[in-house]
This record gives structure tokens, sequence and C-alpha cells, in this order.
């Protein structure tokens, strides 16, 4: 089975990045996504390249799972920067062949594209590969905490979220263990027209649902047993704590975020 | 401990009593199997026990206390619940937090939990597997943690409701055992809802269940003596009974009624000196 997809992406570490309060990273991660689409000049894009690969230097993970983090989306900041080159009519023509214009703007805004596509995904990918799902779910219950104000159901949606990471592997199980019991009477998914393999999965979602809601309907019974009735009155054992080393990383965070506004047009 | 003073219990109010005007108690430090057909209101019986159920007629009373809607997580903390499916009752993504869930629900301070968790997996024999997902355990290992995760809400019974069955010989063997330690050591009452009559012999006690009322209530050895009644209510006896009986129906008596195969070799080896 697909070892990868069980785990989600992450890296076991225990570098500087990977003891940051998960708050705190995804908090610097989304700060970072917004901004990187005002950067316009060299120095500001130099400033947030320098943050995106020093923080995966310190992160200490090998440039080969972070290559494969980027992977699937070599092929879009390929396709971007191809389409401006071709769609962009502005400033001076730097080349032109067989009646095709090369415009400098097109290579600058083209390049510009592809720089924050990369950097955006570098963010997030560096975000997973140093952060357990299950302490993703924790920062992003802590984070949304202000809409429960709102009656916005956070720790329900927390919740799902830890369940979920928790059922994937099962339920990967079980497919695999349904599919072999279905191609042992005769289902093929292999081979044949796309409407016959798309007809084929049904006889393989149907026992799959089934078995899921009799799971869900198991595991209700049991958190109730053990006590469960919400969020309220709950409290946590992995309580999260803003320690020397986040502040230390915010203040860089923050110092590396005001030389780029300054550098930024 | 655990009383039942003339439950019955339907599951709508226009269809027929599942249980129907039982009488029950458990007490302090005693085992009891719980055992009957499929269908007979064993698992009605146990979810009554903790409030998953509340009685159609009659009350359950905890430590003496009326169970009622009010003191549900009191009696769910100390009435504990092990289920039949090792796989969906695990509900953390690692043992650490499985075994934590219980405790966060009672809103147990942090600082207190690991203490506590590190000695309930010492107790099911599971230290050092804090950080294992359940896709890494066995089913077996599974329901250990699942007991790990009762214990460490200090709970004064634990109901195990078909806990054995979907484990392999060895697993329930182990479970079993562990069961034991736990009634010995920690002076926990222990519910044992089963078809395995051989595993009814760890009993104190044994309630047969049949068509949501009581059979019979008494000592295994009395229970196991009556043979083929067994059969007409849909149990099996184990097999040790199975071979007394034969032998007898031989005209080769034992002694005493054998529990297990140990008494049944001591009685087999011992019969022709005592002649
Ligand atoms: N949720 C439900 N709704 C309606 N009827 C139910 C429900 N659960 C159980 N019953 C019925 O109640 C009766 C007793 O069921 P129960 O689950 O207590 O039996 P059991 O002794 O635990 O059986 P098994 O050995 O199969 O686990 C059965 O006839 C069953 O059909
Ligand atoms: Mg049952």
């Amino acid at each position: 089975m697909n070892q990868s997809l069980i785990i989600g992406q992450y890296v076991p570490g225990e570098s500087f990045i990977h003891r940051l309060d998960p708050r705190l990273k995804i908090l610097i991660v989304f700060i970072f996504v917004l901004v990187i689409f005002s950067a316009e000049t060299w120095m500001s894009f130099m400033t947030l390249f320098t943050l995106a690969i020093g923080s995966a230097i310190i992160s200490r993970i090998s440039v080969s799972y972070i290559l494969k983090g980027l992977k699937p989306v070599w092929f879009i900041i390929a396709l971007t920067f191809i389409l401006h080159i071709f769609l962009t009519r502005e400033g001076n023509i730097l080349y032109s062949f067989w009646g095709v214009n090369l415009y400098d703007q097109a290579l600058i805004q083209g390049a510009n594209i592809s720089a924050r596509l990369f950097l955006l995904i570098l963010m997030t990918t560096l975000l997973t590969l140093t952060t357990t799902p299950i302490s993703i779910t924790d920062a992003v219950e802590a984070l949304l905490k202000p809409l429960n104000k709102l009656r916005f159901p956070v720790h329900e949606l927390a919740l799902m979220m830890s369940i979920s990471l928790r059922f994937i592997p099962t339920l990967m199980q079980e497919m695999d263990k349904i599919s072999k019991a279905q191609a042992s009477r005769g289902l093929d998914l292999t081979t044949g027209p796309i409407k016959e393999r798309v007809k084929a999965i049904i006889p393989l979602l149907i026992p799959l649902f089934i078995s899921a809601f009799k799971r869900a309907e198991d595991l209700a019974l049991a958190m109730e047993a053990r006590g469960y009735r919400g969020g309220e009155g709950r409290t946590k054992l992995r309580e999260l704590t803003f320690q020397k080393v986040d502040l230390l990383a915010a203040i860089v965070f923050i110092g590396i975020m005001i030389v780029f506004w300054l550098t930024r047009t | 401990m655990i009383k039942f003073d003339r439950v019955s219990f339907r599951y709508r109010d226009d269809s027929s009593k599942v249980i129907n005007d039982i009488n029950l108690s458990i007490d302090r430090g005693e085992w009891v199997a719980l055992i009957g057909h499929n269908g007979s209101g064993k698992s009605t019986v146990a979810k009554m026990m903790n409030g998953l159920l509340l009685p159609s007629e009659g009350q359950v009373f905890i430590d003496d206390i009326e169970l009622t809607e009010q003191n549900l997580i009191e009696v769910r903390q100390k009435v504990g619940m092990v289920f039949q499916n090792p796989e969906n009752q695990f509900v953390g993504t690692t043992v650490l937090d499985d075994v934590a869930f219980g405790l966060e629900n009672l809103g147990v301070d942090p600082e207190y939990m690991y203490e506590r968790i590190q000695q309930s997996l010492k107790q099911v024999s599971m230290d050092g597997y804090e950080q294992h997902e359940p896709h890494r355990l066995s089913g077996g290992q599974k329901q250990r943690i699942a007991i790990a995760g009762v214990l460490a809400m200090l709970p004064e019974v634990i109901v195990f409701d078909e806990a054995t069955t979907m484990l392999d010989p060895m697993g329930r063997k182990d479970l079993l055992q562990t069961m034991k330690t736990l009634k010995e050591e920690r002076g926990l009452s222990i519910v044992s809802i089963t078809h395995d009559l051989t595993e009814a012999a760890f009993a104190d006690r044994v309630l047969v269940l049949n068509q949501g009322e009581v059979w019979f209530e008494g000592e295994p050895r009395q229970l196991f003596a009556k043979g083929e009644e067994l059969e007409n209510i849909g149990l099996e006896p184990p097999f040790v009974t199975k071979l007394y009986h034969q032998l007898k129906s031989e005209n080769i008596t034992l002694e005493r009624e054998p529990l297990d195969f140990k008494e049944l070799v001591d009685e087999l080896w011992t019969l022709h000196l005592k002649k």
C-alpha cells in the first residue's frame, strides 16, 4: 500500500522548523502567501526567496523530498510561463521568428508569475513536510477558535479532520480488500472502454460506503461510551505553547516582512 | 455496584420488549459472564449499564445512585466499555491520542494525563507503543489500547461486549489474561459478554439471557451441568463439558465436573487411582 499517502507528507525531524508552534507556522505561511502577490521588484523577490529557501535549509529536509512535493506542480509552473510568453503583447520586441514576437514584458511577467507559484508551493510544502497532520488540525482548531462566537462549529470541524486522518488508512486497506474480492468475481477495472471502467467502480464504492457507515455508527457509540459530549468542558492532551523559539521565529519573520515592504515597489 | 431493578426495554414505543422485567446485580470485584444466543438482548443490557440506553421501565442503579440523564458522565467514568470491533473504537490518530480521548472528555487537567496514560498502558503491557498509529497494531493490541483508554478514566467496572470475538486464539487468551489481572490487581468488576462458554468459565458467576429474560444465574460449573438444555437455547457447551457427559453416558463418572482442560486432565489421570 502507498505508505506516503498514509502519513501525509510529514518527514519526522527535530529541526528548528519542526519544533515551531504549528499555529505560528500556519500564520506565517498564510501571510507569506498573501504578500507574494504584491511583490514587484527584484529586491522583494530576493527577500521572499531568501526566506523560503532559508527555511528549507534550516528544516534539514533533503532536497529530494522537497522536489517530490513540488513534482505535480512543475508542469503548471512551466505552462503558465509558456502561456505568458505567447499571450502577452506589451513592451519591446526582443526577438522575432516565424512571425511570432517575443516581448520583454512577456518574459518579465512570465517569470513573475512562475516565481510566485513556485514560492507559494514551496512554503506550503514545507509546512506539511515539517508538521504532522494532527498538529495542523490542532492549530487550525486553535486559530479558528474566535469563530466559535459566531456559532461556527470549530471543535466539530477539527474532530472531523482528525477522524478522517485516522480512518484514511483503514478505508484504503478496505478498498484494497474489496477490489480483490470483486476482481475474484470477475470484475475488470483495467481494460475496456472508459464508460465500462467507470461503471465497474460502483461495485467497489457501494460496499465501501456501507462499511464506512457501519464504522461510523460503531465509532459514535464507542465515543459516547467514553464520555464524549461535544467540545464543551473538554481539555486537550496536546496544548500548544508559544515558546522562545517561536518568538524568535516571529521576530525574524516580521523583520523580513519589513524589508519586503520597503523594497516592494 | 451495578443493579437492575425490574428493567424492561423496547427500542421503539410500538415494538415488543427486547428486555423483559429483569433483575440483576454485579458486585464490586466480581467477574460476571453474560451469555445468550444472538439477539437475546446481551448488548442491550450492556448499553443500559452505562446509559447508552435508558430503560423503558424499571431502574438502573450505579453505586446505589439511580442512572438518569443528569449523571451520565459520572456513570460513564465509572462503567467503561470495550466493544467487539477493535478497528471501530480507535478514535485517535496515535495510541497516545486514543488513550487520552476519554480523559479529554472528562476535562482532566492535561498535566495529569501523561502519568495516567503511562500507568494504563503499562497495565495492559502496551507501554512503548505511544506513538504507534492504529494501522501498525494487531487486533489484539488495539483491544488492549481500548482497555487502556477505559482504565485511564479510573473506572470501577469494565463491560466487554464480545471483545474477544474478533481475535485469534492467541490474542483471545492474552486478552482474557489481561482481564483477569485487572480484576485481581485493581479489584475491578468485570462483565464479559460472550458466546464462548469456555470464556464464561473464567467468571465467578454466569447470567444466561434467553429471549430478553434471565434464564439462569449461578456458577459456571452449575451451568455446564445443564448439558443438553444448553443446546436447546442455542449455546454450545465447551468441549470439556461435552466429554464429561459423554464419559458419563459410557458409565465412566468423573468425581467432579471439570471446568477446563487442566481439571479434566487431572480428573482423568487420577481416575484409576480412585477406584
Ligand atoms: N438499534 C436497534 N433498533 C431496533 N432493534 C434493535 C436494535 N438493536 C438491537 N435490536 C433488537 O434487539 C434484540 C436484542 O439485540 P441485542 O443486540 O441486545 O442482542 P445480543 O444478545 O447482543 O445479540 P448478539 O449476540 O448478536 O450480539 C434483537 O432482537 C435485535 O433485533
Ligand atoms: Mg451483541
